[in-house]
């Protein structure tokens, strides 16, 4: 696991540059004649070749900010605030600079790959389609270039003319990464990519992401629920509750010394193989069609004060790489990130 | 594991019956489940459609009290057992005995109302058109036909308090859509308790939870085996729920038990490569412990042509020559170098055989040499090569049985453990 | 149910909620006209002569006369009766016949499943107004006789849909506990499958309707069934086509064709409307998704 050494602590100048910058995003859907408030107010940058996790149980937001971010969202969805990846901002591109960034600058990979092929499509087909859709390239060229891919991701070459019901599902997922990775994207957003994959391919797929993203200094936002999963490849964590960002840190800081409550109680439920005891957060995530005015979390959480149900909880800083948003926690370290 | 049954003494095997607690309540042997599936239409008329083997021979038994686990990935035939344990399906081969009695599909009701089952998805185990009140009273409609509609709500509400649905009047009129996941779960574990069973398998009963409530779903099932002194069999591919919920654990692949044992042995001192391979492969929630790891190559394979010997020989790392390598084996090979060797040999439809035929060519012939020389366990067990015209025959030695060894009180399927 | 009319309220202000609302209001509009023929229709549809002959429209016969000087404006009201009766007796008879049928065969399998969809495919087969002919020559003319034939017509549908539905609904787990439970095959049939599949339907009721209301009309315009003098459009539709040459002499052939004409293509639309749009409200899965 390739972490710079004392990442945290150092002044910005060590830091690599951002490439994806969200600030005070709201995304709200319409469902109903309900209104949803999936993300609220959620602010965070996304640095050059890091991999950064955004982890949370259902309903937290974190799909939808994913979505969000390459503006993939259904008709009658209200988006404020800013995205701008690579000093472009997102929401107003126009519909053909929209469509050349997915995929070319931005890719994506979901949970279930059987849905995201053509069933009637050859691998290759589907290599054509996605390399032709962002320039005209030549059939021997994309053979050469698919062959390259799938090879990268432990793919027998070979298998190029086969139809995706062919291969197992650990396979398929591989074929999607080489899909997304093929136009050379910089960054690769993967949304619960494992989550329905056998542990043990699940291993083999992190380490094949993680090994592709040293090799490219490919940036990897990884959207899921799984803290193990959240600390095998991470740098940095976002921790989100009820559409907010609640705290975000390194991945030894989040897991090292949690400082917002729900962070806390979420680690401490996790059952893992050294457990003894059995732990949990009463209460229900909030209903996001009434969200409260104040901290999503009020209800629930242990620390709760007068103020917490009234307005949006501050950002508190508990150092350079550190952050919480919490009335009851206090910050710590005053410099500029 | 912090609860124990008080004389547990971690047998893999009962002792002969002497105290009470340790009477084997299931006893699982030979048992087998073979589904037919796909083929052409002439094989389903003559009925010789292909066979997944979901289940094929496996053996365990589960005392009275503890919590036995079963684990295993997708494929693995876990579920399956779980489902022939309660009698929702005929086995193909073997039995099932709960308490000397056979569980079959056509139980009396006397002993189906004891075996109880908790699927994995709560809004799928519930019925959208019944009320959760509606739900678990049918359970007693039909076994307690005595009962008349004040007792039938009594022992209702009486159910749904135990499991934590309080208050019962206001929550029985709601459909499962209007709860929540950890809710609904809550109502699917009324429905099997409120008959008073006796063994309840529990299929991934929390992998669909969010993880802050899984662990109270899990206490409020450790709780009422207390309270109601049940036997759990406890189907799940999250090891750590695993090793916290279970007494005794087995670990299946591809339709086979590989190793049965105490819980905290198992996961501690794995014996079976397969059972080290999902250790190492379990991601750890610290960032502080993770490690490089070596892991097996591969998936999980077609369960309707399982591998030849032990199952998990292609991906195992400690396999040895008599371990059941085929031509299959040689045909991967082949196509994970394809693109060094260049070569366009079609091995896609090896036949069931331990000669391989294919048409000679320098290229494939490097690739077995190669093998061969370096003396891998797939190179050790080509006994073989014989060219013949323009053909070459690869006869691989036929591979050893695999044996089934206790050691010390675990158990374990496979050749070098046995040694 | 109640999560059905919980879909309808929401859904009733976008196109398919229109459709529904237009859909419903002709066909009530037809109920309206049925309940009230005898106040509606100034003459005995079924009485000869009661105006001249092939007479165009004038204020005591509003759409004129027919050939046998029956008044055309009462015919056509009171075949809003037959029309509606015979269908909705139709109807009745394919669903009692077909949905337990289909729900009983989806859920068993077996021999009895293959056997049953190998007849119903059989008849299904059949061109629907050849058999429904085939049957009302067998049973001979009447109401009754003339909505056992189009019923028939519409048994495989029910059955097929029914069953095919019950094939799915089958695998759920909640049906797979309700047999851990112990329930007996007719309890999971009643409880468990039969709410979860009748959804479906009201829409193919209503579709089936408008097909009916075809079939019936054809199967009159040939002879069978319903026969004269009972008004009824498709019979006016079908006398009038002989007189057609005669147009030049006798102008009021035009309306003696279209009037009938028009009130089975309307009283279908209806039909069509409802169904079409409780179809896009009540199986949002065949809506497109959105991303």
């Amino acid at each position: 696991m390739n972490r710079e050494p004392g990442m945290a602590g150092q002044p910005d100048m060590g830091r690599p540059e951002v490439i994806l910058s969200v600030r005070n995003l709201t995304t709200r859907y319409r469902s109903r004649r309900r209104r949803v408030e999936a993300c609220r107010d959620v602010s965070l940058d996304l640095r050059r070749g890091e991999v950064y996790s955004l982890v949370g149980e259902s309903a937290c937001g974190k799909s939808t900010l994913g979505l969000t971010l390459m503006d993939l969202l259904p008709e009658g969805t209200e988006v404020t605030g800013q995205v701008v990846f690579e000093g472009r901002s997102v929401l107003d591109l126009e519909p053909e600079a929209l469509r050349a960034l997915r995929g070319r600058d931005i890719a994506l990979i979901f949970q279930d790959p059987m849905t995201r092929l053509d069933p009637l499509m050859t691998i290759e087909e589907h290599f054509a389609e996605t390399l032709r859709s962002h320039g005209s390239v030549e059939r021997a060229e994309v053979a050469r270039l698919a062959a390259q891919a799938l090879d990268a991701v432990g793919v027998p070459p070979t298998r190029l003319r086969d139809y995706p019901h062919q291969f197992s599902g650990g396979m398929r997922q591989r074929i999607m990464i080489a899909l997304a990775l093929v136009l050379e994207p910089a960054l690769l957003i993967a949304d619960e990519a494992t989550t329905s994959l056998d542990v043990v391919v699940q291993a083999q797929i992190l380490r094949l992401l993680r090994d592709l993203q040293r090799a490219r200094a490919l940036t990897i936002l990884n959207i899921t629920h799984d803290l193990g999963v959240v600390a095998e490849i991470s740098d940095r964590v976002g921790v989100m509750y009820g559409g907010r960002l609640v705290e975000e840190g390194t991945a030894e800081e989040v897991f090292g010394s949690p400082a917002h409550p729900y962070t806390r109680g979420l680690l401490r439920s996790v059952i893992h193989m050294g457990s003894k005891e059995l732990s949990w957060i009463d209460g229900l995530p909030p209903d996001l069609s009434d969200p409260p005015p104040g901290c999503p979390y009020t209800e629930r959480c242990e620390l709760a004060g007068p103020g917490c149900a009234g307005s949006l909880p501050p950002e508190r800083r508990l150092g350079p790489t550190h952050r919480a948003f919490c009335f009851r926690v206090e910050p710590a370290w005053e410099g500029r990130a | 594991m912090t609860e124990q049954v008080a004389c547990a003494s971690g047998l893999t095997e009962p002792p002969p019956v002497t105290c009470a607690s340790h009477r084997p309540k299931l006893v699982v042997r030979d048992l087998a489940k073979y589904f037919p599936v796909g083929g052409t239409l002439l094989d389903r008329v003559l009925g010789r459609q292909p066979l997944v083997r979901a289940v094929d021979g496996v053996d365990f038994t589960i005392r009275a009290g503890e919590v036995f686990g079963l684990v295993g990935e997708s494929g693995s035939g876990k579920t399956t057992v779980g489902r022939l344990s309660v009698g929702l399906l005929a086995p193909s081969r073997g039995e099932v005995l709960y308490e000397g009695q056979p569980v079959t599909t056509r139980m009396e009701r006397r002993l189906r109302r004891r075996l109880q089952i908790i699927f994995q998805d709560p809004l799928a185990s519930l019925n959208p058109a019944m009320t959760i009140y509606e739900g678990i009273e049918h359970a007693l409609l039909i076994h307690e036909p005595g009962l008349d509609r004040a007792g039938r709500r009594a022992r209702v509400y009486a159910a749904m308090e135990k499991v934590g649905l309080a208050p019962p009047e206001t929550l029985a009129g709601a459909y499962p859509g209007d709860l929540s996941g950890g809710q609904r779960q809550r109502a699917v574990i009324a429905r099997a308790m409120v008959l008073g069973p006796d063994f309840v398998v529990a299929d991934e009963p929390v992998s669909m939870l969010d993880m802050s409530i899984r662990a109270r779903v899990l206490r409020l099932l450790l709780d009422l085996k207390q309270e109601m002194g049940l036997t759990y069999l406890f189907i799940t591919h999250d090891l750590a729920t695993a090793r916290f919920v279970c007494d005794r654990v087995g670990v299946m692949y591809l339709g086979q038990l590989v190793e049965v044992g105490p819980v905290d042995e198992v996961f501690e001192r794995p014996l079976h490569p397969y059972t080290k391979a999902l250790m190492r492969a379990v991601p750890v929630p610290d960032p502080r412990l993770v490690r490089p790891k070596e892991l097996p190559r591969g998936e999980i394979p077609d369960a309707v042509r399982p591998p030849t010997g032990c199952r998990f020989h292609p991906r195992c790392p400690e396999a040895l020559p008599e371990c059941g390598w085929e031509p299959r084996d040689l045909a991967d090979l082949y196509e994970r170098h394809a693109l060094e060797l260049e070569g366009a040999l079609n091995l896609r439809e090896v036949p069931e055989a331990r000669t391989l035929v294919v048409p000679d060519s320098p290229v494939f012939r490097k690739l077995l040499d190669a093998e061969r020389a370096a003396r891998t366990p797939l190179g050790l067990a080509v006994e073989e090569v014989r060219p013949v015209g323009g053909v070459v025959e690869v006869r691989f030695r036929d591979p050893a049985p695999v044996p089934e060894v206790e050691v010390g009180n675990r158990r374990v399927r496979c050749l070098r453990v046995a040694g | 149910m109640r999560r059905t009319w919980a879909r309808l309220k929401d859904e009733l202000l976008t196109v398919s909620g229109l459709r529904v609302i237009l859909g419903g209001l002709i066909v009530l509009f037809y109920v309206a006209v049925a309940v009230l023929a005898p106040v509606l229709a100034p003459f005995d549809p079924e009485k000869l002569g009661v105006g001249p002959m092939l007479a165009l429209p004038d204020e005591t016969y509003r759409f004129g006369t027919t050939h046998l000087g029956y008044d055309l404006f009462s015919r056509t009201v009171y075949g809003t009766r037959i029309a509606l009766e015979v269908v909705l007796l139709a109807s009745f008879i394919a669903v009692l016949v077909g949905v337990p049928l289909g729900l009983v065969s989806g859920y068993t399998g077996g021999r009895l499943d293959r056997t049953l969809v190998l007849l119903m495919d059989s008849v299904y087969s059949f061109p629907d107004l050849i058999l429904a002919i085939v049957v009302a020559a067998i049973l001979g003319s009447g109401l009754v006789n003339a909505a056992v034939a189009v019923s028939v017509v519409y048994i495989p549908q029910y059955f097929r849909v029914t069953r095919n539905h019950t094939l799915a609904v089958r695998e759920e787990p909640f049906v797979e506990a309700a047999r851990a439970l112990g329930a007996t095959r007719p309890d999971i049939i009643r409880r468990y499958i039969f709410p979860n599949v009748s959804q479906s339907i009201p829409v193919i009721l209503t579709l089936n309707s408008a097909d009916a209301i075809l079939t019936l009309a054809g199967l009159s315009f040939l002879g069978f069934g319903i026969t004269p003098p009972k008004p009824f459009w498709g019979l006016d539709v079908s006398e009038a086509w002989r007189y057609l040459t005669l147009t030049q002499e006798y102008p009021q052939v035009w309306w003696w064709t279209a009037v009938p004409g028009l009130a089975i293509v309307i009283l279908i639309l209806g039909f069509t409307l409802l169904g079409e749009g409780l179809n896009d409200i009540l199986n949002p899965q065949l809506r497109e998704s959105q991303r």
